[in-house]
C-alpha cells in the first residue's frame, strides 16, 4: 500500500452487488484485494456505527461486518476488534448483549471492544487545540483502523457521512462541546453552535487517520433519520462506497445523492481544513459511473414546522443547530411512538429558541432549551388572570328569600403563575431528562405510550449514571 | 373429459337453481345438495343465498359468464370447448350451453392480449347467441386432469385431506396460470401475490401445520345476515390415526337478532345445548365478508399504511362486540361489575375501548425501533421443546415481502433446544443476518387460541395474567438477541406489566 498510497488515496471504489457481502468483496477488487490494507499479523479495530439497540438500517449492517471480518482473517490479521462508543448512560455490554452484537462477533472470530470500560480499555491523553481529551488506547495504537459506516439522512450534515462515525472514536463528554459564545458575535445568527461542531469532528478526525472507509449504502433511511421515525423510508440502493480518504469518500457520497458539494458546510470545511484535496477532478472512481447509479436521496426536514406532530403548535424563535437537532428528535419521537398519548395530551405550543412567538394560554406550553426559557421569562403567558365573580352575601340571603330584585355582580380579576409550563432546560437539552420530565409533567395516566418506553428503555439506559 | 361425478354434481347445482329460479314458492324446495368440488352437504337455499351473496363480490359483479377449456399446446385452434352461462341472476348458474366447436376459436398468442380476446370473444357471442358475457374463465386442458384426479380422490378423503388437496389445487391453477379469468378478479390477483410471497411453500403444507398447532376444539360460529342465519360447526378431533376435522353447515331458523347483547338466551342456550359446544360464536355476516374483501383488494406486499388500516379495522371490529360479532355466553371479562372492581385496582380491563385508532402505530413502531426497516427473523416452532418447524420472513418497511423455509435438521443439532445462540449463529452463517429468533412452543399458542377463541367465554381478568406468565417461560417463548422490550417483558412484575399494557391497549376515557 505504501508504494502507490498517493495513488490509492484518490481512488475511490463504488460498487453494486445483489447483497453487501459481494458488494464488499467487488469493492475491494478495485483496490486488488484487501491483502494491500492488512498486513500479517496486523491488528485491526473496526469502528462502526452502533450506539443504540436499534434495527437495521439505524444501526450497522451486520452481514457487511461479517464479511469485512472474514476477509481480514483471511488476510492474515492476528486480532480484529470492533467497537463504538454507545450513546450517553448507555453501558456498551449491555447495548451488545441486547443485541446479539457479542455473540455474533465471537462466532465469526472477532472481539467486540468495550470502550467505555476504561480498565479494560485503558486511554491515553493528547492536546486538541489547548484541550486535553482522552482516547482509548487501542484506537491509537491498532495497526489498521476501518471505518465501517452506515449511511442514513441526518438533521444537521444532510447524512452520515464517515466524518460523524469518527467522531465516536473518543468518550461522550469529548464528542460535545460547549458553548461559547464570541464578545461581538452573533451565537445564533452565525449558527456559532454548528461551527463549532464541524470544527471539533473535523479535530477528532485528524487524530488517527483510518486506513480504510467503507460507506455502506445497500439500504438507507432517508426523510426522517437517522433514527427510526414513522416517516422514516428505507430505500434500496445495493450500493457501497469504499476509500482511503474519509473526504473523498463522503465527497462521492454526497454526489451519489446529487447532494451539491455547497450544501454540506462539514465537507466544505474538509476540503479547506486537511487532506491536501483540493483538485476534485483528480479523484477517480473505480466500479459503477455516479451518473449510472445516482439517486435523489429524500432529505430530513429543514423547520421544524414541518414536523407534523398532533395537537402540537410549534412557535419558534431563533435557534443555533444544537437545539435544531435535539427538537428534531423529540418531535420525530413525539409523533412516531407517542400517538395515544398526544391525544391525552390535548393542545399544546411548543416554544424553542430565542423569543418564540406568542403561544396560546389555552394550551400546555412547552419551553424548549435555556434560549426559549430565557428569553420568555417576562412574557405575558407566565401569568394568567383569573375573573372572579364574588357575589354579595346579602344579595345571596335576598335571594334565598326569593326577592323580585336582580342581583348586581362584582368582578375580580387575580394574576397567578401559568404552571402549565413546562420546561426542558440545556443547552441543547437532554432527550432522556426531556421525557422523563414529560411524564412527571402529564403523569403516567396521561402518556401511556411514553411511559411504556420509558420503561423500555430503563431496561438498557442508565440516567443516573 | 370432465370427471363423470363433477359433472353430475354440478349439472344437479344447476337443476336446482333453476328450480328455485322458476319456482313460484321456492320456500318449499327442501333439499340438500353437495357443494360442487367438496365433499359437504348443503341446504340449496343456503347455497344459493351464498353464491348470490359471494360470486358478485369476489369474482364479477356482471351477468353471463363463458367457459372455455384450451389447449396447453400452441395448435391452430386452442379452444378445445366452450360453455356458456346464461345468468338471469348473479353469481346463479341455472343453465348450461355448449358453444358449437369452431365458433369460439383463437391461438395460444391470443392469450398474451386478454383484453382483446376477451372482446373478440363477447363480440362472437353477441352475433351467434345473441348474449352479452361479462366474463371469460379459460380453463388450461392439464387443470382439467388436476381437477379430475381431485374430484375421484374426494369421496374417499377425510375434510381435512379434502381441504389440504384443495388448496394444493388452487395454488397450482394460480401460480401455472392454468385457470385465467378475465376481467381478472381481485381474488385472484392476491392469491398471486401471497403465492410469490410464500415462495415454494405449499399451502397445504401451511394449512396442516396450522391445523396441528390448533388445540382440540369444537366451536360453532353462527352467520347472521338480514336476509338468512347460518351455522358453522367445526370441529378438531382426535381419532386413531391423526387428528381430523369435521366440518357442517346448516341453515339456522332465529327469532331474534343473535349479534344484540339483550338477546334472549333461552334460543341460543338451546343451540349451545344442541351442538353440544362450550360458547357460540357469532359474526356479522356481511361485515365479515366486507373484512375479508378488503383484505383480498390489497395486493400484496401491501404497504404499511394499508396494513396498519387493516389491524386498526381488524380492532375496531373486535372492540364492537354485539355490533360486528358477539359470543354466547358472554365472557366474564365483558362484565360490568368485574370492570369496575378492576378499575378500582387501576387495572382498565375495558375490552369495548380498544384503542383500536393508536394500537397499530404503536406495533409498528416497536417493530421499526427494535427488529429494523429491512430485516429477516427466524421463527421456530417447537413442541415441549423439540422443534418442528423453523421458517425466515424477510421484511421490507413494514411490509412481509417472503417466507422461506429454513433447513432445522442442518440448522439445530440438538434434539431439545437449550439455547437459541447457537442456532441464530448458524442462521446467520447460512442464511444471511436474521435481525433474531423467534422461539414459540405450540402450547403456548394452544393457550392464546383456547382463551381468546375456543374458550372465550372463559375469558377474565387471570387469562391474561397467565398467558403472560407462560410467556414469560423460556421454554414457551424466547427471543435472541434479547431486544429491549423482550428484557422488559421478561423482567417486569405480571401484573405491573399487565397493567402497563392494558393503559396503551385500552382508552383511557369510557367517552
Amino acid at each position: 500500500m505504501s508504494k502507490n498510497s498517493d495513488t490509492i488515496s484518490k481512488n475511490v471504489a463504488l460498487v453494486r452487488g445483489k447483497n453487501s457481502s459481494e458488494a464488499l468483496i467487488n469493492a475491494f477488487k478495485y483496490f486488488n484485494g484487501i491483502d494491500k490494507f492488512i498486513e500479517e499479523n496486523d491488528l485491526v479495530f473496526i469502528k462502526i456505527s452502533f450506539r443504540r439497540p436499534l434495527g437495521y438500517p439505524a444501526n450497522l449492517n451486520y452481514d457487511t461486518l461479517g464479511k469485512l471480518i472474514d476477509l481480514c482473517r483471511e488476510a492474515g490479521a492476528k486480532k480484529i476488534y470492533v467497537g463504538d462508543f454507545a450513546a450517553e448512560y448507555i453501558d456498551s455490554e449491555v447495548l451488545t448483549e441486547f443485541m446479539g452484537l457479542s455473540s455474533f462477533l465471537e462466532s465469526k472470530g472477532a472481539i467486540f471492544a468495550h470502550l467505555d470500560n476504561k480498565e479494560l480499555y485503558p486511554r491515553k491523553s493528547i492536546t486538541l487545540q489547548d484541550k486535553q481529551i482522552q482516547i482509548p488506547s487501542l484506537i491509537l495504537d491498532a495497526d489498521r483502523i476501518f471505518i465501517l459506516n452506515q449511511v442514513n439522512v441526518h438533521p444537521l450534515f444532510n447524512c452520515t457521512l464517515s466524518y460523524l462515525n469518527m467522531l465516536t472514536i473518543v468518550p461522550n463528554e469529548y464528542q460535545k462541546i460547549e458553548k461559547h459564545e464570541r464578545p461581538g458575535k452573533d451565537y445564533l445568527h452565525l449558527d456559532q453552535y454548528k461551527q463549532d461542531l464541524i470544527t471539533h469532528i473535523l479535530e477528532i478526525a485528524e487524530i488517527r487517520s483510518p486506513t480504510l472507509i467503507i460507506n455502506d449504502l445497500f439500504y438507507t433511511i432517508e426523510a426522517a433519520g437517522p433514527l427510526i421515525y414513522k416517516d422514516s423510508r428505507c430505500k434500496e440502493h445495493n450500493l457501497l462506497i469504499m476509500g482511503t480518504n474519509p473526504f473523498i469518500v463522503d465527497y462521492i457520497t454526497l454526489q451519489l445523492m446529487n447532494v451539491e458539494l455547497t450544501e454540506s458546510k462539514l465537507l466544505l470545511e474538509a476540503q479547506d481544513h486537511q487532506f491536501g484535496v483540493n483538485e476534485l477532478e483528480k479523484i477517480k472512481i473505480l466500479g459503477e459511473s455516479i451518473s449510472n447509479v445516482q439517486f435523489n436521496f429524500q432529505k430530513c426536514v429543514s423547520k421544524l414546522e414541518d414536523i407534523e406532530v398532533k395537537n402540537c403548535f410549534i412557535k419558534p424563535g431563533r435557534y443555533c443547530s444544537g437545539c435544531f437537532e435535539k427538537a428534531y428528535y423529540l418531535l420525530n419521537f413525539m409523533k412516531s411512538g407517542m400517538s395515544k398519548d398526544l391525544k391525552y395530551m390535548r393542545y399544546f405550543s411548543f416554544l424553542i429558541g430565542d423569543t418564540p412567538s406568542e403561544p396560546s394560554i389555552e394550551n400546555d406550553i412547552i419551553l424548549f432549551g435555556d434560549c426559549a426559557i430565557k428569553s420568555t421569562k417576562n412574557r405575558d403567558f407566565r401569568n394568567i388572570t383569573i375573573q372572579k365573580k364574588q357575589i354579595n352575601t346579602e344579595k345571596v340571603m335576598q335571594k334565598l328569600k326569593k326577592s323580585q330584585t336582580a342581583s348586581p355582580k362584582t368582578t375580580k380579576s387575580k394574576t397567578i403563575e401559568n404552571k402549565r409550563i413546562l420546561e426542558l432546560p440545556g443547552c441543547p437539552p437532554d432527550l432522556n431528562l426531556c421525557l422523563n420530565m414529560l411524564i412527571k409533567y402529564y403523569g403516567k395516566e396521561f402518556v401511556p405510550n411514553l411511559n411504556l418506553m420509558n420503561q423500555i428503555n430503563s431496561t438498557y439506559i442508565d440516567i443516573k449514571k | 373429459m370432465i370427471n363423470k361425478q363433477l359433472k353430475e354434481d354440478w349439472l344437479a347445482l344447476l337443476k336446482l337453481n333453476k328450480k328455485i329460479n322458476t319456482s313460484e314458492n321456492p320456500e318449499d324446495i327442501k333439499e340438500i345438495i353437495k357443494i360442487p368440488f367438496t365433499p359437504i352437504q348443503i341446504d340449496i337455499h343456503l347455497l344459493y343465498y351464498l353464491s348470490q351473496f359471494l360470486y358478485p363480490k369476489f369474482i364479477n359483479d356482471q351477468k353471463n359468464v363463458v367457459d372455455i377449456i384450451i389447449s396447453d399446446y400452441d395448435i391452430d385452434n386452442i379452444a378445445f370447448e366452450a360453455f356458456l352461462y346464461n345468468t338471469s341472476r348473479l353469481g346463479i348458474y341455472d343453465s348450461i350451453k355448449s358453444i358449437p366447436k369452431g365458433v369460439v376459436s383463437f391461438k395460444q398468442k391470443d392469450l398474451a392480449n386478454l383484453e382483446q380476446l376477451f372482446i373478440k370473444i363477447q363480440s362472437t357471442l353477441q352475433e351467434t347467441n345473441n348474449i352479452r358475457i361479462a366474463s371469460v374463465r379459460f380453463f388450461r386442458r392439464k387443470s382439467i386432469d388436476l381437477i379430475n384426479r381431485f374430484y375421484e380422490k374426494l369421496e374417499k378423503n377425510s375434510t381435512l385431506e379434502f381441504l389440504s388437496h384443495f388448496l394444493e389445487l388452487i395454488q397450482k391453477m394460480v401460480k401455472e396460470e392454468l385457470l385465467i379469468i378475465y376481467p381478472e378478479p381481485n381474488i385472484i390477483i392476491f392469491l398471486k401475490s401471497i403465492i410469490s410471497i410464500i415462495g415454494n411453500i405449499k399451502l397445504s403444507e401451511i394449512f396442516e401445520k396450522v391445523f396441528y398447532i390448533l388445540p382440540f376444539f369444537n366451536q360453532s360460529i353462527i352467520f347472521h345476515s338480514n336476509k338468512l342465519n347460518f351455522i358453522l360447526n367445526l370441529q378438531k378431533k382426535s381419532t386413531e390415526a391423526n387428528p381430523n376435522l369435521e366440518l357442517t353447515i346448516r341453515k339456522l331458523d332465529l327469532n331474534q337478532n343473535p349479534l344484540l347483547s339483550n338477546i334472549d338466551s333461552k334460543e341460543l342456550s338451546n343451540l349451545k345445548k344442541q351442538v353440544k359446544n362450550q360458547n357460540l360464536l357469532i359474526l356479522n355476516f356481511e361485515s365479515f365478508i366486507d373484512y375479508i374483501l378488503e383484505v383480498s383488494e390489497f395486493q400484496m406486499p401491501a404497504s404499511k399504511e394499508k396494513l396498519k388500516l387493516l389491524l386498526q379495522k381488524f380492532f375496531y371490529a373486535f372492540a364492537k362486540i354485539g355490533r360486528f360479532w358477539n359470543i354466547y355466553p358472554k365472557p366474564k371479562v365483558y362484565s360490568t361489575l368485574l370492570r369496575f372492581i378492576l378499575r378500582l385496582f387501576s387495572f382498565n380491563l375495558n375490552l369495548r375501548n380498544l384503542s383500536y385508532w393508536a394500537l397499530p402505530d404503536l406495533l409498528y413502531y416497536l417493530i421499526d425501533t427494535y427488529f429494523g426497516l429491512n430485516f429477516k427473523f427466524a421463527l421456530l416452532l417447537t413442541d415441549t421443546e423439540e422443534p418442528i418447524n423453523l421458517i425466515s420472513l424477510t421484511f421490507h418497511n413494514g411490509t412481509p415481502l417472503n417466507l422461506t423455509p429454513l433447513n432445522k435438521d442442518t440448522l439445530i443439532k440438538t434434539k431439545q433446544i437449550k439455547s437459541l445462540i447457537p442456532i441464530w449463529n448458524s442462521i446467520n452463517n447460512q442464511y444471511g443476518f436474521h435481525a433474531l429468533i423467534l422461539k414459540i412452543d405450540i402450547k403456548l399458542l394452544q393457550n392464546i387460541l383456547d382463551t381468546f377463541l375456543f374458550k372465550q367465554n372463559k375469558l377474565g381478568f387471570f387469562s391474561f395474567l397467565s398467558i403472560i406468565k407462560l410467556g414469560k417461560k423460556s421454554q414457551f417463548f424466547d427471543i435472541y438477541p434479547q431486544i429491549p422490550p423482550f428484557q422488559l417483558f421478561k423482567k417486569k412484575n405480571s401484573l405491573i406489566l399487565l397493567k402497563m399494557l392494558l393503559d396503551n391497549i385500552v382508552d383511557r376515557y369510557e367517552f
